[in-house]
This record gives structure tokens, C-alpha cells and sequence, in this order.
């Protein structure tokens, strides 16, 4: 195995460079790559105490501010500091325009989708997508057909998770619903600014703070009326997993923070109880699924949500963000149609490539994936969190036989990829910088004018060593991305 | 033949404690359309409060009344004078190739969601054996399949109020035989939609057959879609076609999306709904 | 603001003030292990039970028995007071409770004084009481108290005086009045069973409420048992006093519900204003030892009331039945 030819060895020693993944860090032939030529001189200059002692100051501020996400696990509820790893990823520039631009392209293609299979159903009528597919989808909200989303943003905040392999960057997934994880990038950048501030400074990083603001003026964008509009974010509450994200989001903009026990109709319109009566909220950033927003009309046993919260909807009174609904677009069987919709609706060819999906609803998909169960990842369409998939190659005969059968059961709830070859960047771990699998979820906003892709996002990693699965409920960590100044 | 009826509907929600923060839905207006001219409509809630109308995703006019204030009992009257009719006949079957119009006519994005399961409308095992054993298939004409449904239905189920709920699935009157209209037009949807029609469930009344006041209640059935015709209604309770004694209010693909009231409320569980529908048929002048 | 985070400060407020008043006490009682009569000490548990409204303990240790016995028996009431999870008032529960009330209102709550409170809190968690205990028992106390005045400043520095602040300000003396009436009535009653024994003196308890030295400016090292209830009840300078407090509800009202200050007043603020007068007023008889009690007793109930007229009034907008807010 090629070894990489850092300054000396150093903390770098051990790092093996294995060929079948592209290394963020390093080129083929053992070489920093331009952009990480500094950031790899720096940490070749560092020995293990060093590395420790920031790693330590990392893991305080987090302790500390107690930025941590929530476990339910069987009735008792804990809470986690998630892993960072000190070590940041670079992003070139060129490489971030193309990101952006797929990202702006990807989501344009998506929210004109929504609006056309909630309307009049045109890529349906022409074969695009599959009727079946789309209104048999169980995130299909029928109470949203016909009804006119405001500017016709029904994603105003959207999350999509991005691979690189040795053939470039490709989407993963998209999540339309109430994607999370964007206070992690805030506050990973804040505590890595800390540990290597003049590293950062010399690297001319793109700067992501600006986050909040920009989601305040997207989600003000959107209101019904001239007038300032009550924005507020609606949170399941303390116990949720993201709650510090919910928390974290609304103080910095500045904004109520409101559970449903908060929210009332009055009017047609939907009001918030204030120590001096009611008021009104115009713009709802709702980190909370569809089936609970409305008990009156999803699931009647919710107390999450508001009763009539959907009629202040319909009538035009309050704005949704992201509109309900919007899960028919990202869920994983859609997502193999997404560059047919991309040409279909935008007449343009997607910037971002996919990866080779196979959809188990079809015959030919399902004897494919059973065939090949040991090569493949195998996913619900409707999972998330990394939870209830099957990673073939990892997975034992007897794991796999009884995967096999769920899939016979219920073909048409699973999809398979082949196992990705997920790009590596370096980690300290356990006293050494080894090499990690990563991925990235950068986030895009769509207000009423204007597209906004901040220039970050979350970099999540696979801390056990050989492992895929980056999911922070999974063993995964998450480190800084810079994307640097052209 | 045009008929007139004058329709008083009365729902009193009566509640164990106090109740505040009432929010509710209300598909109490009968449809504005060719054959249904509405002269009047009017809703009287006590207490009074504001009312909004809204036009929902199968084109229904639903109204929405908030009440945040704390409350014993909460009165909603709606009133409506409607013609009803000329109806058009229905041709005695639909003729060659019907069967694969159809097929081809439900992949749009309206008639979609009325031939796939929904809530209360789903094939069930028990649909199958009871269908196996009435040897209920569909025939040649989609047409003269789905009326003779209607009334195989008909002869098949006891009219039996109080047998069924209205969250009752359609298994229980498939084991029973005994049910009430809504379990009725469930069923029908239910085959039709497996037999692959276009199939949705209707809300409305039943006019007295003579002039005169009649203390009944709210009425269902279904109707079927069908290629150059359009929506046909069939009203398996009642063994007839869709007539002047329909008063159509709104359709969906179940009861659960058009229920005459759905609504929540803060306070104690165990609320009490008195309904009260009196309809007068009108003589013709 | 939102009514429920409104009631989340005012908790928050309620908690840290209780855990104050907690370890003001077992700090009265702590200091005195080494040096008190085993009976002495064990009327001041039962002293420190009833101020704090716990159900009182039956003690082991008895006068004649060694002092060996009555540490371990210490050991027990303190940490009852201090580690017991159990127990909803103690040091470790509020602490608790304190940081869940920070935790639902992390938007509105300052980064430095949400760090400053889960920084209590974590070291409240991994303090390891009995090992605290063996090394000194009144350092750990001391440590909980320095930890609250250093929450206190963090809120005192950082925080704008808006309505978070004002509801967390006025949990916190609406606890301390209710408390500080009852440790008064505590402690008047104690008195009348048995005074001689020098650890419920009225130096004591001047010390309990930090206000000896002020005693001593103003009046004498001779406590006398007239101006020292008179000093904690009426002072207008001294924090922990009655009337000290009431002024700070009643100015905290008026920027909460600068409307309801006015007449007709608002059911919080008239309550708040009758207990002022109600205090300001020189309560005659304080020197009769059942009088004095009631006294206190009044006041720590029209605390209580108080306390509902606020939530009432601010959060649960009940009585107004029908003006849903």
C-alpha cells in the first residue's frame, strides 16, 4: 500500500493510501494536493499531545455549550456530544461552483416537480415519472392538490447529501422534509476557528455564519403579506434529536422557538400564546413532520402540531416552510427519476450525476438486487438516519437471507445502489491521522427570488475504521469543511 | 324533473367539562353544479363566530370555524334550499372496448386516487371470501357490472343503524351482513375499485319520495366513473341510481375525506354529537 | 414573549433560588458539625427539615449517644438535601430542573449564562458525594453557592433587561419571599420550644440570611430578637429581606404589564401590593412568639397566591375564562 509522503511521517506515519477510494488530502501518488499542501504541512508539524490537546478543546466547547443531539434508546433518553474530528476538510473553489450549481439546478427541478404533481400532473400525463410511484407514495399528501403554495416554494430549506468517488461528486439523497444538521456545521466551524485560527485565516475559508440570516430573509420572503411577518420555528420539543439545531436556529435569528402546545387558531389564522395574549405567526419554519402538523387532519392523536394549523395554511394565512408534502420528491425511489426530472422540467442536463440505483418495485430491479445482495446497499425508501439498511458486503449470510425476505415481502420499499466507494479524508484517531470515509451535506435555500447555497455544510464521517455509514446515530462524527476563496 | 328541498341541519356537540380552542371542518353545503341549483345557504353556529369556506382537492366547499373561547355546547345549523335536477339518463351499458378505456383513463392524475385503496376503501381477505361466495365478479360492461353490484348489495346487507360506527372498517359489516349506507358505499368502492372502475364515496341526503317534511339523516353512496359518460351514482342502500331524491353535498375517496363535521378541541375526551337532519320537499308551483 | 417560555424563566428563577436557599442552610448546618452538641445539631436538622417543608426525619442519634453516630447520620440528612434524586428539592433535582428550564428556552437564554448553568449542572452530576463529603462537607456546599452567585453575575452581566430576564428575576424572588417566610416562621417557632440552645439564635439566623454584619453596622453584636426580625422583614437595603424583595416583584410586574400596574391593578400586582403594605406596616405583636408566626405564616401563603395570580395572569390565562389572552 502506497504510503503518502508527508513532510515526515509525523502524525501522518501510519496513513495508508489505499487506491480503491479517492483521498481528500492526498493524491494518487502520495502527495498532498494543492489545496492541502499547508493544512497538511501544519499538522505534520503537530505530534499526537498536540493533536490531543485540540481534539480535548474541540470535545469541551461542545461539553460545554452542550451541543449535543438526543438518543432514544428503548425509554431512556440521553444526550450525545457528536463526534468531531479536528481535522478539516478542503473543498477548492472550483469544485464548490459545480456543487452550487448542481445543488441550485437540482433543487429548481424539484420545487417545479412538486408544484406540477400537486397541480395539473403534466410529467405524469408524459410518462416522466411513473404515476404510481408518485401518488401511491405515502408522503403524497392529497390535501395538498390544487392548493396554491405561496411563490411556489414548497422547499425553502433543503439538505442534500453528496459522495465523491474516483468519478466525482454525486448525490445521495436529497432531503426535502425537515433536513437537519446545519447548527453542527456552525458549530464545528466556531470550535475549529479556535483551534487552528491562523491556520484558518492563511486558508481565505468562505465563511458560514451568515446562515441564519440568510434563512431569516429566505423564510421572510415567503410571507402572505407586506408587512414584517412573525417568523417561528415549530420544534417537537426538548426531547427531539435535533432540538439544540431548533434552539440554536431560532436564537440566532432571533425568532420564537414554539412547541404546539404554544399555537392556537384564531381567526382563520394561527396565533401564538404570548404572556400578553395571542399572536399572530405568519412564516412557520416547522422542524416537525406532516403527519403531525394538524390533528384534525393527519394523525388525530398528535399533540406536536396545532389543531387547524392546515386550514391557516390553505387560506393563504401562514406561510409552511418546507410546504407539506414535499417527501414525495425525495423519496428514494423518486430519486433515481431526479435527472429525468432535471431535463424534463429545466430542459437542462443535471450537473450533479446520481448513483446507480435499482428500484426493487421492478421486476428486474428486485432479481438484480437479490442476486447480488452481497455487493449491494440495500435501503427503505421511506428510512432515514442510516437506519434499517443492509450494507451487503459487511452483512453476514444469515443478515442477508433474512434481508432477502423483507425484500420478497415488500418489494417496492426497497431500492439498491452498489456499495460506494466513498471518498477518504484524514482523521486523528486513537493518536494518529488515519484516513475516514466522509460525505457531505451542504444546504440550499429557496426564497421567494432568490437561490442560496451556503458555502460549507455538514461533513459527516465514519468514525470506526472501514465503516460506510456516517450517520451520527450510527457511529459517525462529523468535521469542518473549508471551501476555499477563488 | 326538477326537485326543490329545503334541508335543516343540525349538529349539537355537547361537552362533559368545559371546552375551549373548538376547531372543526364542515362539508355541510350541497354542490353548486348542472344539476344541483342552490338557492339558498346559510350556517348559524351558537355561539356565533366567524366561518371561512375553502374549496378542497375534489372541489368540495368545506367550511372552518375556529372557536377559542371556553364553551358547554357548540351548535352548528346550516340551512340550504336546493333544485335538484334534470338528471340525464344513463345509457343501459357502455358497449365494446370499455374495459380497456378505462384502464387506460385511470392513469390521470384525478381519476387515480378513486381506483386505489384509500382509508376505508381497501381490498381486504375478508372482501375476498365474501365475494367468492356470492360469486360477485365483474362482467362483460363495466356498466352493467357496477349496477348489478348495487343491487346484489342491496339484497345482500340488512339495513341496520347502530351495527356499524363511523370509523367502522368494512370488514365488520362484511362478518355482520348488517350496517348502514356508508358501509354500504364503502363496500361497493371497495370491488369496484378492485374490478378496476373509478369509484368515489358521496356525502349528502335522501329526499322524501313524497312532498312533505321527512326527519332522516345524512346519506351516502357512491359514484362510478365512466369513459363519454362521466359520474354515474349508484345507492346500493336504496337499490337506484343517482335521482332527484340525491342531494349531493361531497365526494372523496372515503368517508374520511368528507365527514359533515371533523373537528378537535381542548378539555375533557367524551363529547356528545345530537344531529338533527329534517328535509321538506317542495311541491312544484 | 410566549407564555411557556415565560413560565420556563420564571422556574428557571424559582430552582436557582431554591438550591440557594438549600445550601444557605445545610452550610448553617455543616459548619456547625464539628463543633455542636450532638443535640444542638440534631434540633437544628429538624429546624432545617421544616424551613424547607421536607418531611421530617426521624433521626437516629439521640443526645447521650457519641458523636461518631450522628456524623453518619449527617451524612444521611445532607444528602438527602444535596444527592437525592428522589427528593424534587434537592440541590442536585433543582439543578436539574434548572437546566431542563434553560434547555427549553436555549433560544432566548444567552450562550454565557446557558453554559454557566450547564457547567453547574455537569459538576453537580459528576460530584461524587460521599467522597465530597469525607474531605469536607461544607466546601461542597460552599462550591454550590459560589456557583450560583457566579450564575447570578453571568445573569446580572449579560442578560438585556427584557421580559426573559424580568420573569427569571421574578421567580426568583417570589421563591425567595415564600422562602425567607417560612424560615422567619421556622425559626420564631423553634424559638419558643427552646432558645437556649445556641444554634437557633438570633445571630443565627441573622448569619443564615447574610445579614449579621449589616446587624452589627446598625445596631449591636447583641442580637436582639426585635430588631433582627425587624431588620429581615423590613429592610428596604438588605437582599434577602421581605420588603426588599416585594419591591423588586412590584418592579418587575410593572415591566412585565405596565397596564395592569395601573389601577384597575392586575390580580399579580394587587396581590404583590398587599403584601408589601402588609410588610411595610410594623406587624404589632412580633414580639409575641404565636403572633410573629402567623405573621410569617400569612405572608409565606400570599406568596403562594402570588405565585398562581402570576401564572394565572401571564401563562395559563385561566381565570379570565372566555378572554382567551
Amino acid at each position: 500500500m502506497p504510503q503518502v509522503h508527508a513532510a515526515d511521517g509525523g502524525v501522518f506515519g501510519d496513513y495508508d493510501l489505499d487506491p480503491a477510494y479517492y483521498d481528500e488530502m492526498f493524491a494518487a501518488d502520495g502527495r498532498p494536493r494543492t489545496a492541502c499542501e499547508r493544512l497538511n504541512g501544519a499538522l505534520a508539524k503537530l505530534d499526537s499531545e498536540d493533536l490531543t490537546r485540540l481534539q480535548d478543546g474541540v470535545y469541551r466547547h461542545f461539553l460545554h455549550e452542550g451541543i449535543t443531539f438526543t438518543v432514544l434508546d428503548a425509554d431512556t433518553v440521553t444526550e450525545q456530544i457528536i463526534p468531531i474530528d479536528c481535522v478539516p476538510r478542503v473543498v477548492t473553489a472550483a469544485d464548490w461552483r459545480r456543487i452550487e450549481r448542481g445543488l441550485k439546478q437540482r433543487l429548481a427541478a424539484l420545487n417545479l416537480f412538486l408544484k406540477d404533481v400537486y397541480h395539473e400532473g403534466r410529467c405524469l400525463r408524459d410518462k416522466v415519472v411513473p404515476i404510481d410511484l408518485v401518488l401511491g407514495c405515502p408522503q403524497y399528501r392529497m390535501e395538498m392538490r390544487g392548493l396554491k403554495v405561496p411563490h411556489d416554494v414548497y422547499v425553502a430549506v433543503c439538505g442534500t447529501d453528496i459522495v465523491r468517488t474516483h468519478d466525482g461528486f454525486a448525490v445521495l439523497e436529497d432531503n426535502l422534509r425537515v433536513p437537519s444538521g446545519v447548527s453542527y456545521m456552525l458549530a464545528c466551524r466556531n470550535a475549529i476557528k479556535d483551534a487552528f485560527p491562523r491556520l484558518y485565516r492563511a486558508h481565505r475559508v468562505r465563511e458560514v455564519a451568515e446562515y441564519a440570516e440568510r434563512l431569516y430573509s429566505t423564510l421572510a420572503s415567503l410571507r402572505p403579506s407586506m408587512q414584517d411577518p412573525h417568523v417561528a420555528i415549530l420544534t417537537p420539543g426538548m426531547h427531539n434529536s435535533a432540538y439544540y439545531e431548533h434552539a440554536f436556529l431560532a436564537g440566532e435569528m432571533g425568532v420564537d422557538l414554539v412547541e404546539g402546545q404554544d399555537l392556537v387558531l384564531r381567526d382563520g389564522a394561527l396565533h401564538a400564546r404570548t404572556t400578553a395574549g395571542l399572536r399572530r405567526v405568519d412564516v412557520l419554519y416547522r422542524r416537525i413532520d406532516d403527519d403531525f402538523l394538524d390533528p384534525v387532519l393527519f394523525r388525530g392523536d398528535s399533540i406536536l402540531g396545532a389543531a387547524g394549523l392546515f386550514h391557516a395554511y390553505r387560506a393563504g394565512n401562514l406561510v409552511l416552510a418546507n410546504a407539506p408534502g414535499t417527501g414525495v420528491a425525495d423519496d428514494k425511489s423518486l430519486y433515481s427519476y431526479v435527472p429525468a426530472i432535471i431535463r424534463y422540467f429545466l430542459d437542462e442536463d443535471p450537473i450533479l450525476a446520481n448513483v446507480e440505483t435499482h428500484l426493487c418495485r421492478e421486476p428486474d430491479g428486485l432479481a438484480y438486487t437479490l442476486e447480488h445482495l452481497d455487493e449491494l446497499v440495500v435501503k427503505e425508501v421511506g428510512g432515514a438516519g442510516g437506519y434499517g439498511m443492509l450494507v451487503g458486503p459487511h452483512a453476514s449470510a444469515d443478515e442477508r437471507a433474512r434481508y432477502a425476505e423483507r425484500l420478497r415481502a415488500d418489494p417496492a420499499n426497497f431500492i439498491s445502489q452498489p456499495v460506494l466507494a466513498l471518498s477518504r479524508a484524514p482523521c486523528f484517531v486513537g493518536g494518529a491521522i488515519e484516513p475516514r470515509h466522509v460525505d457531505l451535506r451542504p444546504f440550499v435555500l429557496q426564497g421567494r427570488d432568490e437561490q442560496h447555497v451556503v458555502p460549507g455544510g455538514l461533513c459527516r464521517v465514519a468514525l470506526r475504521r472501514g465503516s460506510l455509514v456516517v450517520n451520527s446515530s450510527q457511529g459517525g462524527g462529523c468535521k469542518d469543511l473549508w471551501v476555499l476563496e477563488d | 324533473m326538477i326537485v326543490t328541498y329545503n334541508i335543516e341541519h343540525c349538529m349539537r356537540f355537547r361537552y362533559p367539562e368545559r371546552a375551549r380552542e373548538s376547531v372543526m371542518t364542515l362539508y355541510v353545503s350541497p354542490t353548486r353544479d348542472r344539476t344541483q341549483l342552490v338557492r339558498e345557504f346559510s350556517i348559524v353556529t351558537d355561539p356565533d363566530g366567524p366561518l371561512f369556506d375553502f374549496v378542497d382537492p375534489f372541489g368540495n366547499t368545506g367550511y372552518f370555524l375556529d372557536y377559542p373561547r371556553a364553551h358547554d355546547v357548540f351548535a352548528v345549523t346550516a340551512r340550504s334550499t336546493v333544485e335538484v335536477g334534470p338528471l340525464a339518463s344513463t345509457p343501459t351499458r357502455l358497449g365494446h372496448g370499455a374495459w380497456e378505456s378505462l384502464r387506460r383513463a385511470v392513469e390521470s392524475v384525478e381519476l387515480w386516487p378513486m381506483v386505489h385503496p384509500s382509508r376505508f376503501v381497501h381490498w381486504t381477505p375478508a372482501l375476498e371470501r365474501f365475494t367468492d361466495m356470492r360469486e360477485i365478479a365483474r362482467g362483460d360492461d363495466p356498466l352493467v357490472s357496477a349496477r348489478d353490484l348495487c343491487t346484489r348489495l342491496h339484497q345482500v346487507f340488512e339495513y341496520a343503524p347502530g351495527e356499524t360506527r363511523v370509523d367502522s372498517p368494512i370488514d365488520r359489516i362484511l362478518e355482520t351482513g348488517r350496517g348502514v349506507c356508508q358501509d354500504y358505499a364503502h363496500v361497493m368502492a371497495a370491488i369496484l375499485r378492485g374490478w378496476g372502475i373509478p369509484c368515489r364515496y358521496v356525502s349528502g341526503y335522501l329526499g322524501p319520495p313524497e312532498e312533505g317534511v321527512a326527519e332522516c339523516e345524512s346519506h351516502a353512496w357512491v359514484e362510478c366513473w365512466f369513459p363519454g359518460i362521466g359520474w354515474v351514482g349508484f345507492d346500493p342502500t336504496n337499490d337506484t341510481e343517482g335521482d332527484e331524491r340525491h342531494v349531493r353535498v361531497a365526494v372523496g375517496r372515503d368517508y374520511a375525506d368528507v365527514p359533515p363535521t371533523r373537528g378537535i378541541f381542548r378539555g375533557a375526551s367524551g363529547s356528545v354529537l345530537e344531529t338533527e337532519v329534517a328535509i321538506e320537499r317542495v311541491g312544484s308551483p | 414573549m410566549l407564555a411557556r417560555v415565560a413560565a420556563e424563566f420564571y422556574w428557571l428563577g424559582r430552582h436557582v433560588e431554591r438550591i440557594e436557599h438549600t445550601a444557605r442552610l445545610l452550610r448553617f448546618q455543616l459548619t456547625r458539625l464539628a463543633e455542636c452538641p450532638a443535640e444542638e445539631l440534631n434540633l437544628g436538622w429538624q429546624a432545617v427539615y421544616r424551613i424547607l417543608g421536607q418531611p421530617p426525619v426521624a433521626t437516629a442519634a439521640n443526645g447521650d449517644e457519641a458523636e461518631a453516630v450522628v456524623i453518619p447520620d449527617a451524612y444521611t440528612l445532607a444528602g438527602n438535601l444535596v444527592e437525592e434524586r428522589s427528593n424534587p428539592d434537592s440541590v442536585v433535582s433543582c439543578w436539574e430542573s434548572a437546566r431542563e428550564n434553560g434547555q427549553r428556552v436555549r433560544a432566548q437564554l444567552p450562550l454565557s449564562v446557558w453554559t454557566c448553568l450547564n457547567q453547574g449542572y455537569l459538576w453537580v452530576r459528576d460530584t461524587d458525594f460521599s467522597t465530597a463529603w469525607a474531605k469536607a462537607p461544607a466546601a461542597l456546599v460552599n462550591e454550590a453557592i459560589d456557583r450560583l452567585r457566579m450564575f447570578a453575575g453571568v445573569v446580572e452581566d449579560v442578560m438585556p433587561r427584557d421580559d426573559s430576564w424580568r420573569f427569571l428575576e421574578l421567580g426568583r424572588f417570589t421563591e425567595r419571599v415564600q422562602h425567607q417566610a417560612a424560615l422567619l416562621a421556622s425559626w420564631v417557632e423553634f424559638g419558643a420550644e427552646d432558645r437556649t440552645a445556641g444554634g437557633l439564635s438570633w445571630a443565627a439566623l441573622l448569619r443564615v440570611c447574610g445579614a449579621y454584619e449589616v446587624y452589627c453596622r446598625r445596631h449591636s453584636t447583641d442580637v436582639e430578637r426585635k430588631e433582627a426580625l425587624g431588620l429581615l422583614t423590613q429592610d428596604p437595603e438588605l437582599p434577602r429581606s421581605l420588603r426588599f424583595s416585594l419591591q423588586r416583584i412590584e418592579e418587575l410586574l410593572a415591566g412585565i404589564d405596565p397596564v395592569g400596574a395601573r389601577y384597575p391593578l392586575a390580580p399579580p400586582q394587587r396581590t404583590a401590593l398587599r403584601l408589601t403594605a402588609a410588610v411595610e406596616t410594623e406587624p404589632s405583636g412580633l414580639s409575641v412568639e404565636t403572633v410573629a408566626s402567623d405573621f410569617f405564616r400569612s405572608v409565606e401563603n400570599d406568596a403562594r397566591t402570588l405565585h398562581h395570580a402570576t401564572m394565572a395572569a401571564y401563562v395559563t390565562h385561566s381565570p379570565a375564562e372566555g378572554a382567551v389572552p
